[in-house]
Parts: C-alpha cells; sequence; structure tokens
C-alpha cells in the first residue's frame, strides 16, 4: 500500500491524540499536519517491527513538546489567540453529558491525559503506552489511576481507591 | 469458591477496566468485585466514563473533517497571487482524495447552489436588515462566523475589486450552518458569498445560473463556497478568483 494511504487510515487517530496534546482543534489540526508531513519524509528510515500508529504518536509528541508550539506562535500571531476548545456540538446526543466530560479530561494534568486516551480511546496496552510515552509501565498505571479518580470524582462517585504497591 | 477475593490493588482495578488482566488474576477481581459493592460501583462507573470518552472523541473528529494534509513545506504568508494559489489549490484537489474519510466523500454541490441563490434573493433586496452583523462590526463578525462554522475566519477583503463589504449573517442549511457575506459596489449592486461545511473538495470554479443571477462555486478540503451576483461572468469570476486566494492564505491580514 502507498505510504500516503496508510498514513491516511491513521489520520483520524493522530487527530485524536493531537487534539489530546493540544487541547485545541485548530492547533489540532497544525500539529496532524505538521506530523504527516513529517512521517512522510522519515517513512523510509521507519524501524521494523515498530506499530506505525506508535511511531507517529512518538514523532506527534515529540513535535508538539519541542518547538512546535515556539515556532507556531512566531509565525502566526494572529492565530494564536484564536483558539478553539474541543467541544461537541448540539447535534450529538448527549453532547452537554459528554462536553462536561471532555472539559474534565482536557483540564486533567497532560501527562494523566495522554496515558489515559492512549490506554482508553487508541487501547493501546500499557507496554505499548510506556513506550510511546518513554516511562515505566508502572507509570502509566498509576498515571491512568489517578485520571481515572479524577473524573470519578467529578461525577460525584465516591468509591474506594485501593492500596498500591508502585 | 476456590479463589479468595483479597490482596486486589489498586492497578488491578484499573487494569480490569481496561481489560488488561490475564484470566486467572481477571476471575478475582471478578469475585472481589461480587462481594465489594463499593469497588463494583467504581469499576462501573470507569466503564462508563470509558465508553463515554470514546464517545466524546469520536463525536469530535466526525464533526471536523480531516484539514490536512501534507504539502511539502509549511507555507510562508503568500502574496494575494492568485494564480500561486490556484496552482495550489489544484495540488490540493489531486492529493485531497486519500485524506476523505468516507464519510466525509464528495457530497453533491446543487444544493449548495439552490441554498445560495436562496439566501442571495431573500437579502440582497434588503434595505433596512441586508445583514445581521454590519462591516462596522467587521471584527465581532470574523469570530463569531468562526465559533459557529468551526474555523479560523477572516472577512475576506475586496476593495481591490472596487466592493466594499456590506456585512454578513449566520443562516440554517440543511447540514451544518452556513454563512452569507455580502459585499457592494459603488453603484449599489450587492454580491454575496455563502459558505458551509460540506465540500466535494474540487477547487475548479463552477457556472451556474438563474434567469436573474449567476454563481461561480468551488470548494476547498472542507468547505463548499458559492459566489452569486448579476454580474458579467467574467467579473464574477474573477472576484471568485481572490476570493479563493484568500480563504487558501489564511494569514492574508484583513
Amino acid at each position: 500500500m502507498p505510504k500516503q494511504e496508510t498514513l491516511a487510515q491513521e489520520a483520524d487517530a493522530m487527530k485524536r491524540y493531537a487534539i489530546t496534546l493540544t487541547r485545541d482543534m485548530h492547533a489540532a489540526d497544525d500539529l496532524v499536519q505538521d506530523c504527516m508531513e513529517r512521517a512522510l519524509r522519515k517513512w523510509t528510515i521507519r524501524r521494523e517491527g515498530v506499530p506505525l500508529r506508535a511511531w507517529l504518536f512518538t514523532m506527534m509528541r515529540n513535535l508538539h513538546v519541542d518547538g512546535w508550539r515556539r515556532a507556531k506562535r512566531s509565525q502566526t500571531e494572529s492565530l494564536e489567540t484564536m483558539t478553539l476548545q474541543p467541544e461537541l456540538p448540539p447535534t450529538q446526543e448527549n453532547h452537554v453529558e459528554l462536553n462536561r466530560l471532555l472539559n474534565r479530561v482536557m483540564t486533567l494534568p497532560d501527562d494523566q491525559r495522554a496515558a489515559l486516551v492512549l490506554v482508553t480511546i487508541e487501547g493501546f496496552t500499557y507496554r505499548e503506552a510506556a513506550e510511546t510515552l518513554g516511562v515505566p509501565e508502572g507509570t502509566i498505571l498509576s498515571r491512568v489511576s489517578r485520571a481515572r479518580a479524577a473524573l470519578r470524582e467529578a461525577t460525584g462517585e465516591v468509591a474506594p481507591r485501593l492500596r498500591s504497591v508502585t | 469458591m476456590t479463589t479468595a477475593p483479597k490482596d486486589i490493588r489498586e492497578e488491578d482495578l484499573v487494569a480490569y477496566v481496561d481489560d488488561a488482566l490475564p484470566p486467572d488474576r481477571r476471575q478475582q477481581v471478578e469475585a472481589y468485585l461480587n462481594v465489594t459493592p463499593n469497588a463494583a460501583r467504581r469499576v462501573e462507573t470507569d466503564l462508563a466514563i470509558a465508553r463515554d470518552l470514546r464517545c466524546a472523541f469520536a463525536g469530535l473528529i466526525a464533526d471536523q473533517p480531516m484539514a490536512g494534509l501534507p504539502l511539502a513545506e509549511p507555507r510562508n504568508h503568500m502574496p494575494l497571487a492568485w494564480a500561486a494559489s490556484v496552482a495550489m489549490a489544484l495540488i490540493i484537489g489531486g492529493a485531497a482524495g486519500w485524506f476523505l474519510r468516507p464519510d466525509t466523500a464528495p457530497q453533491s454541490m446543487s444544493g449548495l447552489v439552490v441554498e445560495a441563490f436562496a439566501a442571495h434573493r431573500t437579502f440582497v433586496v434588503e434595505v433596512a436588515h441586508p445583514v445581521e452583523v454590519g462591516a462596522e462590526k467587521k471584527d465581532h463578525l470574523a469570530t463569531w462566523l468562526t465559533n459557529r462554522l468551526g474555523r479560523p475566519f477572516a472577512i475576506p477583503d475586496l476593495r481591490v475589486t472596487g466592493l466594499s463589504l456590506v456585512g454578513g449573517r449566520l443562516l440554517p442549511s440543511s447540514t451544518e450552518p452556513a454563512a452569507q457575506l455580502m459585499y457592494e459596489d459603488g453603484s449599489g449592486q450587492r454580491l454575496t458569498l455563502y459558505l458551509r461545511r460540506g465540500s466535494d473538495d474540487d477547487p475548479s470554479f463552477r457556472f451556474a445560473e438563474t434567469a436573474t443571477e449567476q454563481a461561480f462555486y468551488w470548494s476547498d478540503t472542507e468547505f463548499a463556497y458559492a459566489l452569486t451576483g448579476a454580474l458579467p461572468r467574467a467579473r464574477l469570476l474573477e472576484i471568485a478568483h481572490l476570493l479563493q486566494a484568500q480563504f487558501e492564505d489564511p494569514g492574508t491580514p484583513n
């Protein structure tokens, strides 16, 4: 399959992760585009055996972390102030409830949000999430645990959090 | 019951929700949940949140067709040369096919033109309320349309062709909100630009006419546009080129 087509199949997942990283719909679009450009340039040096999505996500996070924001800010001053929070349209079923949840997720610490989204939305195993984010598996587990506790708390559900060995 | 529901740790409950436990451990957790209503409720809540989260993220991107496609290099701001812009639009048209998800596949543009003609006829004759937000509140109009259309929106400047902005309005359409911008020339001749999400991703200009008005319409990866007016066809096309160039280049100061 041509690399463009292969990459295009990852577009939705990339957009979801870009929203997770940037918390802004416009910035997410830019990040996806930047990442796709870089992925096409680096396609040939992709290591065998690295799952495509994990490779893309690692690349995207690097782009986001080092300098992407800074570069954008200096390039397009006018767009910088125009943010678009992730929000579902009123046509979406349960949009009020889901938007409330989205809001909470977006206010989680970045590390927790990324771990939660990789595991819960993208179905990464803890090991894949650990490799993508460059931390031990146990750290992924505790980030997901804390993220869930925060979201649960916001629902008003008083529930036990168990003793942990890590 | 052979497995005593004890020594269940936080990690077990987390991994249970993610279905990441080996079968025997999973059984132990289930046994624990059966006798521990608190923990069972917590796990149910976590599962519900996970489902909602997947639903929310799916909704976010379903609402926002992919805009991104990898052009060679990030663009610098271009001068308003429509020739360059049209060339780029052709490249986009050629390359964009593989970026469209099935549910955003090319749509018929006939609906757009019908809507645009109707909106044009309704509002250009208005004396008292041709627009909802007038040109004097152009920045407000831009912000408003940015929010409602879900895209960065700079009001195109057509003064170079002798047209000044009257203003704009939001309109209902069969799918998402649409916007209409109105311009007029020195003699009071009015033109409208109608745009909304839902494109066939074809940047080429197509022509439609009724007994009284003419329209050129086109689209980019996300939006469809129709420029309508009772002007000579060549002049209308020139303005359409200018509009397309300005929408192609988000860095153009307005």
